[in-house]
This record gives structure tokens, C-alpha cells and sequence, in this order.
């Protein structure tokens, strides 16, 4: 392999890492805090890919746009929380059914408002060219795709370590009953969480509508690569997730170059290997 | 269990001496065999007290595996039994990794090992044909039956199904049920009193593969085609939805829920634009409204009718 | 007494009256897509066969027709059902669809048991007038290679290239094509240097661009939203530039180009319609289609299109039996139609289209991105110039076959 298709690689490995992060880092926090894998999180993620095209279209500034998408997805998010998965509080099972069918509701209503066609996404004016690095052509907006999910974990984490709103969480995920006993709302730090978590998924998906385009189906597209990087990384585990998200971009890139032949299950066979090996992934707390 | 066997073949002998064409034959015969594979999945989801969104991979697994073979020349039966063989075998392998965590993470690793076999049927297109399919597949011989008859098959997968229902309601019934939803309600517990958590949750495994394998296998027969999309996640939801729809945790609730899901599907069309959305609506619903599914809601309802009747009666409340 | 009788008389004779005054009318199912993310041809197709019905009159070969439109949702399992209903619930003559080749391949077997005439608008599949080929079917669309093969011949002895490698979605689909372009390619001088192969849910290409290596060009084949995202991706890794662009009429299809910006400018495709064939009929389609639908035809509407014009031809003149679904199947085959959008088009005897083939290339015109004609082949067969018999010896094209010759995979 020569030079020049091995920065193509690593840059490819690092910036898919990065949009792979945004994408789960909002499903982890969801499941960290209420331990619900939400399973609409792929049709939150489209949804934020439509309204981030729409918004764009109606010229909006870029960040506008991200906002919009954002915002749209968390108020779906939180008024979803508040009207059926407060109700079901406690059922884990009738939970992730819930969220099935949101997804379904969702799936649909996006192809009703915007049809079948797939649209397409401009990156910023600014980053509309590819970069030579190293010999490499490479497409500037992904690596502001890397910068921002680097960004947006420190941010994160600065939310969860050093607000209030984040000790909060922490203390929701570490033990819920006696953050309750000492007076925080579970309703209410369920609600947020789920509404951030929504957020941020609708705020990856209009970062990556540049890139994979809007169009029907990607919801259940993207799904699975959010389910493989959560289990690898540890189901409520930021961390993890920041650390396996890049393990499954170079997986993503490099795995159908070196095994042509296993593309189809290459990000699979990780998955289930690690479950099988163990369960609670690479930084997630130990099985229950 | 009797009176439940008597209704059930009143029903098919309706259903295959009344039905106008074999349009609705067919419909009932899917019904039939989907009810098998519901009430395999219920093993797991309502007696284990484990989701698993992978159970379509049994079913895919036995579909393939009979048309594959009796493409081959090999026999009906013996292509039937093989597909059996098979699926319980990777129900074994699968399960005995899936079973050592429940969950969330259950979910994730069966989905996990259905999106392989998904992606195995796909790709290894020099068996399964990839997305094209297999095509040309014959039914069996059975004496008295001519199977390439969609009544004579209906009425074959009424009675299988019929077979099957009544072996896992045994199972239901016997110690080994007991354990598997004492395992599901206080595994702490049971493995404190010595019992091996892992071994009956695998058992259920196994045994609700073995039923969705012979599902898969009555499918590829009535279909006389098999392709990736029957292993498709939409697909392993719907069964769940199934399930879930129609009740859990009772006895026979993932029959009414196939009947529910399926008319639904197969007849909604006139009425309903956006068919994908309306299940959402219907799962939403159900979830919030009906925990406990259709079932148990329709035998309040039988039940209320009944005591209403009886109270209608001229003589009903006279002294004895 | 004898009032109440007369009244029943005359409703009766009404009622039979309004009953049997209709002409003998035609009853056509249509297997379409109105849900899921596929909906969107779905409703193209059945744009483009409504509208041939609108512009005759509501007629088919002069008879009334009667279309019960059922979807299926791209599922070939809701195909065999829906397919089902067609033909015993509403007792159809005539089955148009399905639209996708798995939904095709999956009723193919019921249609021919079932006795009732398919006629296929979109389903490209060799097999179904090949080595599965039935007297119950014909297709008013094309076989896959049907579709590559002239584009092979244009790039080695017009093009002059010498080294292509292509890539394209990992299904049937992408095999049959590029392995017909790659058979045509290689039997006229040129070498496939590699076929690589992208799964359907693939979001990032870069590291199957990659690979392509030092060639004269590239033929690529993808569908809807892949297309898309190649192009573009093909455009931003510095490719385009570089190495000129071969590709199928999925990649370039005219639902895609208003939204591809100025990526597939340039690419050099092949396929049997374009908005921009140049012939009275296509004008006045183009023109009217437009009106009524505010979009250009595509593939999609000129298949309903040419499927409502395939049994228009074949039944006008017909004097048989309506209700005789063997003698309609008969007229089907023996239809030649003379003009038509695309042409003129004859069966053959496996029941697929000899038709026009036409080279396009992307370009900007008026602002809007067409595909331009930059020539014509005129009636090509499914097998090129092959003849059947070798040809049908040969296994269906597939993911190894042609197998390359430099022996990879």
C-alpha cells in the first residue's frame, strides 16, 4: 500500500470515527441515564438530515441549520419522553417497543412531508473543496466533521463533569433512587436527558447529510453502525463510545480494502465477538 | 387444551371447506405457520423475559436451507428435517453466547447475529442466490395429500401448527416452564437455590429456535421462494410486533396477534396510505394502552358478553 | 300487488340493463410500490401507465379497462400475495409489474402455474427471458446486459479504452450489468482490471474509490441514493478529474440529476429512455407527462408507459376471447410496435424487447442536467451479438462471471 492510499485510509478511518461519534454519543446518553436503548435513534438521526437540508434550502446559515435540525429532533425527543415513555417508566421491554414504534411513525411522516427521493446537502461554501495532504486528496468538510465531534466530546464532557445539570446525570446513572431521595425530578432529568440525547442526534444527522445524503431508509442504515459502536465501546459509556467510534471507522474503511469477501458481516462479527467475550464492551460498567 | 384443539380444527375445516379462492387460502396458511414462529418468539420474550430482535435468523436459516436442498435433489422430508437439524443447531451455538447476558444487551446480540446471517444471505451469493433468491422449489410428497394443492397445504400447516402450539403450550405448562419464568423473574434467586440460570434460559433458546426453523420451513414451501429480505430486521420487528401486540404473557395471545398484524398488512392497503406508520400507531398504542396485548383484552370482553348474556337469561338469578 | 311486481321488473331490467350494456371489459392488475422508501418509483410507474390510459381513452386495444392498482411494498414476499390476490381474488386477465427484479423473481414460478399473462415494466433480471424463461411472461423494459453491452462496444472501439475497472452495489443487479459490459469489453480488446463490489448500505465510498488504480476509466453502477453519494464522493476524493466515468442509467437516472448538482456532468452512461430521444412520439410524451406531472419521464414512467403501450398493441385488432387468458398471452408476444417513444420495439421469442440502445452523456442545458444522446444503437438484442444458444449455455452473469482474466476477484 502505498503512501498516498494510506493518509486516504487513516484520514478516512479517523473522520468516519468522528461523524460515527456524534452519531451515538446521544443514544449512549439516553441509554446511560434511563437505560433505554433508543431504538427511533436512527429515525431522529434522518430526521435532523431532512430538516438540516430543509433549512439549508430556505438559506439558512449552515450553523443555523444544525440548530434547526437539532432542535427539531429534540422537541420530537422530548415530547415523545413526556407523552409514552413516561407512562411506560420501569418496563423495559414496552420502553424499546415504544421506541420501535416510533421509529415506524417517524420513517413514514418524514417520507409523507418530503417524498421518496433522496436530497442532497451542500457543505458550507468554505469547505466545499478537497485538501492535498500528504499526497492525499482528501474532502475538507469531513475533517471539520473530525474537529467538530472532537469539539463537541469535550464539550460533552465539560457538561457532564463540570455542570450541575451533568451531576445530575451522573448521579441519575450511578444510583437513581437516591438522586431522587435528594430531591432531583426523575421525570424532569429523564426528560432532558432524552431531549439531549435527541438533539444530538438530529444535529449528526445534518452534519452527515453532506456526506450520506437524506433520503428514506437511512434510518435503519444507520442504525446498526450506532448499535455495533455502542455494544463495542459499552452501552452507557461516553467514553467507550468516543473510543469505539474510532475502532469501527477504521473497521468501516480499512476492513472491505484488506477482506473484500467478509464486507457484508465486517462490522458484525466485531459485535457479536465482543459480546460473546465480553458483554459489557471495551469501557462499559460490568454486566448486570 | 382440548377445547382449545376442537375450536381450532372447527376453524381450518371452515377456513379450507369456505374459502372462495386460494387467495384467502394462502392468507390462512401463512397465519397458520406464522403462528408458529409467534408463539417461538413468545417463548423467549413472554416465558425467558428476553427480547430478541433476531429471531427471524432461524427462520431465514430453515427457508434457505430447504430450498437449497430440494433445488439439489434432495427430498422434501429429508430437506425439511436437514433445515430443522440446522436451525436448532445454530439456535444452540447463538443462544448459548446470547444467554449469558439479558436485556438491552441480549437485544443488541441477537440483532448482532441477524444482521450477519443477513449479510451471509446476501453475499454468499453462490448458495443463496443473493438478493435474486432461490426459485423452482417443489413441495413434498405426502400420501393421501397433494401439497401442491395451496387447501391440501393449508391444511397440512394447520395441523403442523396446530402440533406445535400444543407441544410448547406442554411446555409452558411443565417444571421446565416454571423455570424458565421463575429464571425470568428472580434469576438471583433460582441460582441461589441451585439451579442453573444459563441452561434453562438456553433451553428455551434452543427449543423457540427449533419452532421458528420449522416456521421458516413451512414459509419457503408455501412461498416457493426464498430471498434475504424474509431475514430483514423490518421483518424480525414484525414478528415482535406480533407478539407483542397480541399479549405476552398470555396462553395463546401471539396467535390472535398474528391474525391482528398480518390482516393488518395484508388488507390495510385500501384504507391505509402509510401502512409503516399505522403499525407504529398500532405498537404505540398497545404499548400504552394495552399492556398486556389484544388477547387478555378480548377475553375480558368474551368474558363480559358471556356474564351479560347469562344475566339476560329469563331464569338466570333464580334460587337453586 | 302487481304494482310492487312491475317496480322488480323494472329494477331488474335496469340493473341487467346497466349490467351488461358495457362493452367487454379488460381487468389489469398492477403490482406497485405506494409505501416505503421505494415509493417514490412506484409512483413514477404508475404515473406513466394511468397516463397512457388517460391519453386513450381509459382503452386498451379498444376495450374498457379496469385497473386495480395493489402495493406491495418492495417486499417480494407482499409481491407473491398481492400477485395472488390479483389473479384469484379479482380474477385480473392481465398482471402489470412487479417492479423490482427480487419481487419479479419471487411470482415468476406463480404467474406461469397460474396460468396469467405478466407483463413487466422496470424488472430488468436476465434470467426471467433467459434461463427462467416462461410462456407466461414478457417484459416491455430490457434485459440487464441488454443495457451495457452497446456502452462495452462504444467505450473499446469508439472510446479507445483499453483498461476499465469497475465498481458497482454488491447484488444482482450491479453483477449483471457490469458483467455484461465487462463480456462485450473484453471480447473487443479491452481488460477489466478489477470489479469491486460495494455493500447496498455502504455510506462512505472512499475506501472502494480507492482501489480503482491506474485505469482509462471507470464504470460505475449505482441505484437512488448510492448513486448520490458516489458521485459525490467521486468528485471530492479528486477522481473525477482524473479518470473519466463510465456508468449505468441507474447512476445517472433523471430522478437523481436535479439534486446532484454538477457531479455527474460529463459521465458517459446507457440505457434504453431518455426525455431527450428525439422522435415525434417522445416529444409529445415528454410534453404531456410534464404537463400532468410537473417532471420529466424517467425510467420508471416510460416502463408503465411502454407496458400499457405493449398490451395496447397487442390487443388492438384482437378477436378472441377477453376472458381467454391464453389467447391474450398469445397476442402479447406476437406485439410489434412500430413508433413509440423509444422507438421501434419487437419481442423475441423469449418474450424481451429488440429495441433501441442509445450512449448519452451528462450535460448542463438551460440550466437543467440532461441526458444528452450522443448515440444510437439501434434494436439490440438481449444476447448482442451472440447467439442465444451460446450465450444461454453460459451461467446468468454473476459476481464471478465473467470471471477477470487477470484472475482475481
Amino acid at each position: 500500500m502505498n503512501q498516498q492510499l494510506a493518509i486516504t485510509y487513516l484520514l478516512g478511518s479517523v473522520t468516519y470515527g468522528g461523524l460515527l461519534f456524534l452519531l451515538t454519543s446521544g443514544f449512549c446518553l439516553i441509554f446511560g441515564i434511563m437505560r433505554v436503548p433508543n431504538l427511533a435513534h436512527g429515525s431522529l438521526f434522518m430526521l435532523g438530515a431532512y430538516v438540516g437540508v430543509a433549512a439549508l434550502r430556505s438559506g439558512a446559515p449552515f450553523a443555523v441549520a444544525l440548530l434547526a435540525a437539532g432542535g427539531a429532533a429534540a422537541a420530537l425527543g422530548a415530547i415523545f419522553e413526556a407523552a409514552v415513555l413516561r407512562r411506560v417508566a420501569g418496563d423495559e421491554m414496552r420502553q424499546v417497543l415504544a421506541t420501535i414504534g416510533l421509529a415506524f411513525v417517524v420513517g413514514d411522516g418524514i417520507l409523507a412531508v418530503w417524498g421518496g427521493n433522496p436530497y442532497r446537502a451542500q457543505a458550507p461554501l468554505a469547505l466545499r473543496k478537497s485538501l492535498q495532504l500528504f499526497g492525499a486528496v482528501f474532502p475538507a468538510y469531513r475533517v471539520a466533521v473530525l474537529a467538530i465531534a472532537v469539539v463537541s466530546a469535550a464539550l460533552l464532557w465539560l457538561l457532564i463533569e463540570r455542570t450541575r445539570m451533568g451531576a445530575r446525570l451522573r448521579a441519575g446513572v450511578d444510583d437513581l433512587e437516591m438522586t431522587r431521595a435528594l430531591g432531583v425530578s426523575a421525570p424532569a432529568l429523564f426528560t432532558s436527558a432524552f431531549a439531549l440525547g435527541s438533539f444530538l442526534a438530529g444535529v449528526a444527522g445534518a452534519l452527515a447529510a453532506p456526506i450520506v445524503s437524506a433520503y428514506p431508509g437511512l434510518d435503519f442504515d444507520i442504525l446498526p453502525l450506532a448499535l455495533v459502536v455502542v455494544i463495542l465501546g459499552g452501552m452507557g459509556s461516553l467514553a467507550g463510545a468516543f473510543v469505539a467510534s474510532f475502532v469501527v471507522g477504521g473497521l468501516y474503511i480499512v476492513g472491505p480494502v484488506l477482506l473484500p469477501e467478509l464486507s457484508y458481516v465486517i462490522l458484525f462479527l466485531p459485535m457479536a465477538i465482543t459480546m460473546a467475550l465480553r458483554p459489557q464492551g471495551i469501557l462499559g460498567r460490568s454486566a448486570r | 387444551m382440548i377445547r382449545f384443539a376442537i375450536v381450532y380444527m372447527i376453524v381450518v375445516a371452515a377456513v379450507a371447506l369456505g374459502s372462495p379462492n386460494d387467495f384467502y387460502l394462502s392468507f390462512a396458511t401463512r397465519v397458520a405457520y406464522y403462528g408458529i414462529y409467534a408463539m417461538s418468539l413468545n417463548l423467549l420474550v413472554g416465558e425467558a423475559g428476553l427480547m430478541s430482535l433476531g429471531h427471524s435468523t432461524f427462520f431465514g436459516i430453515a427457508a434457505y436451507c430447504v430450498a437449497w436442498l430440494t433445488t439439489h435433489g434432495v427430498g422434501g422430508w429429508t430437506a425439511i428435517a436437514a433445515a430443522l437439524a440446522l436451525g436448532t443447531a445454530i439456535g444452540l451455538a447463538t443462544g448459548a453466547v446470547a444467554v449469558r447476558v439479558a436485556g438491552a444487551s441480549f437485544m443488541m446480540i441477537t440483532l448482532a447475529f441477524a444482521q450477519v446471517a443477513w449479510g451471509l444471505a446476501y453475499r454468499w451469493v453462490g448458495v443463496t442466490g443473493g438478493d435474486n433468491g432461490i426459485t423452482g422449489i417443489a413441495r413434498p410428497t405426502l400420501i393421501a395429500f397433494d401439497l401442491e394443492k395451496q387447501s391440501h397445504y393449508f391444511v397440512f400447516c394447520a395441523l403442523a401448527s396446530l402440533g406445535a402450539i400444543l407441544v410448547m403450550d406442554r411446555l409452558r405448562a411443565s417444571a421446565l416452564g416454571a423455570s424458565i419464568r421463575a429464571a425470568r423473574d428472580q434469576p438471583r434467586r433460582m441460582s441461589a437455590l441451585g439451579y442453573h440460570v444459563w441452561a434453562i434460559r438456553l433451553s428455551a433458546f434452543v427449543v423457540a429456535s427449533f419452532f421458528a426453523s420449522v416456521a421458516g420451513a413451512l414459509d419457503c414451501l408455501q412461498q416457493k421462494f426464498v430471498s434475504p429480505a424474509t431475514m430483514s430486521l423490518l421483518d424480525a420487528t414484525m414478528v415482535l410486533l406480533m407478539v407483542v401486540i397480541g399479549g405476552i404473557s398470555s396462553r395463546f395471545g401471539p396467535l390472535v396477534g398474528v391474525i391482528v398484524v398480518l390482516t393488518f398488512t395484508e388488507f390495510s392497503g385500501q384504507f391505509v396510505s402509510r401502512p409503516r406508520a399505522a403499525l407504529g400507531a398500532l405498537l404505540l398504542f398497545v404499548v400504552l394502552f394495552m399492556p398486556a396485548g389484544v388477547a387478555p383484552w378480548l377475553e375480558t370482553l368474551l368474558v363480559g358478553i358471556k356474564r351479560s348474556l347469562w344475566r339476560a337469561r329469563p331464569n338466570a338469578g333464580a334460587a337453586r | 300487488m302487481l304494482r310492487r311486481l312491475g317496480l322488480v321488473a323494472c329494477a331488474l331490467t335496469l340493473w341487467l340493463g346497466l349490467a351488461y350494456a358495457d362493452e367487454p371489459k379488460l381487468k389489469i392488475g398492477l403490482l406497485t410500490i405506494q409505501s416505503g422508501p421505494y415509493s417514490a418509483i412506484g409512483e413514477q410507474l404508475e404515473h406513466g401507465f394511468r397516463y397512457y390510459l388517460e391519453q386513450n381513452g381509459q382503452k386498451l386495444g379498444g376495450f374498457n379497462v379496469d385497473v386495480v392498482a395493489l402495493d406491495t411494498g418492495a417486499s417480494p414476499a407482499m409481491a407473491k400475495s398481492k400477485a395472488e390476490e390479483l389473479v384469484q381474488r379479482e380474477r385480473v386477465q392481465i398482471v402489470v409489474g412487479p417492479i423490482a427484479s427480487t419481487e419479479a423473481l419471487a411470482i415468476h414460478d406463480y404467474m406461469r402455474d397460474a396460468q396469467t399473462p405478466l407483463v413487466s415494466p422496470s424488472a430488468l433480471a436476465e434470467d426471467l427471458t433467459q434461463r427462467k424463461a416462461s410462456p407466461w411472461f414478457v417484459r416491455a423494459t430490457s434485459a440487464t446486459g441488454q443495457l451495457s453491452h452497446p456502452l462495452a462496444d462504444y467505450a473499446a472501439n469508439t472510446l479507445k479504452y483499453r483498461k476499465i475497472a469497475a465498481i458497482a452495489s454488491d447484488f444482482a443487479y450491479g453483477y449483471e450489468i457490469v458483467g455484461g459490459f465487462q463480456r462485450v469489453f473484453e471480447d473487443n480488446g479491452g481488460v477489466i482490471t478489477k470489479k469491486i463490489w460495494v455493500p447496498l448500505n455502504a455510506t462512505d465510498y472512499s475506501s472502494y474509490i480507492s482501489q480503482i488504480g491506474d485505469v482509462d476509466a471507470v464504470y460505475a453502477s449505482f441505484s437512488g441514493p448510492a448513486a448520490q453519494n458516489f458521485l459525490r464522493q467521486y468528485v471530492e476524493f479528486g477522481y473525477k478529474d482524473r479518470v473519466p466515468l463510465l456508468a449505468s442509467h441507474s447512476t445517472v437516472d433523471e430522478s437523481l440529476l436535479p439534486e446532484m448538482g454538477d457531479d455527474p456532468i460529463g459521465v458517459i452512461s446507457s440505457g434504453h429512455y431518455s426525455p431527450t430521444i428525439d422522435n415525434p412520439e417522445n416529444k409529445e410524451f415528454v410534453r404531456g407527462y410534464r404537463e400532468r406531472y410537473k417532471v420529466a419521464p424517467g425510467f420508471y414512467s416510460a416502463g408503465g408507459y411502454m407496458a400499457a403501450m405493449l398490451i395496447d398493441t397487442a390487443l388492438t385488432g384482437f378477436k378472441g376471447d377477453l376472458a381467454d387468458k391464453a389467447q391474450l398471452m398469445q397476442a402479447l408476444r406476437a406485439a410489434n410496435i412500430a413508433r413509440s417513444p423509444r422507438g421501434a420495439i419487437t419481442l423475441d421469442e423469449f418474450g424481451n424487447p429488440v429495441c433501441d440502445v442509445e450512449v448519452r452523456k451528462v450535460e448542463r442545458k438551460d440550466g437543467v442536467l440532461q441526458n444528452t444522446i450522443i448515440k444510437t444503437y439501434p434494436q439490440v438484442s438481449q444476447f448482442w451479438t451472440y447467439p442465444p444458444k451460446k450465450f444461454l449455455a453460459d451461467p446468468v452473469y454473476s459476481r464471478d462471471f465473467p470471471p477477470l482474466r487477470s484472475g482475481d476477484k
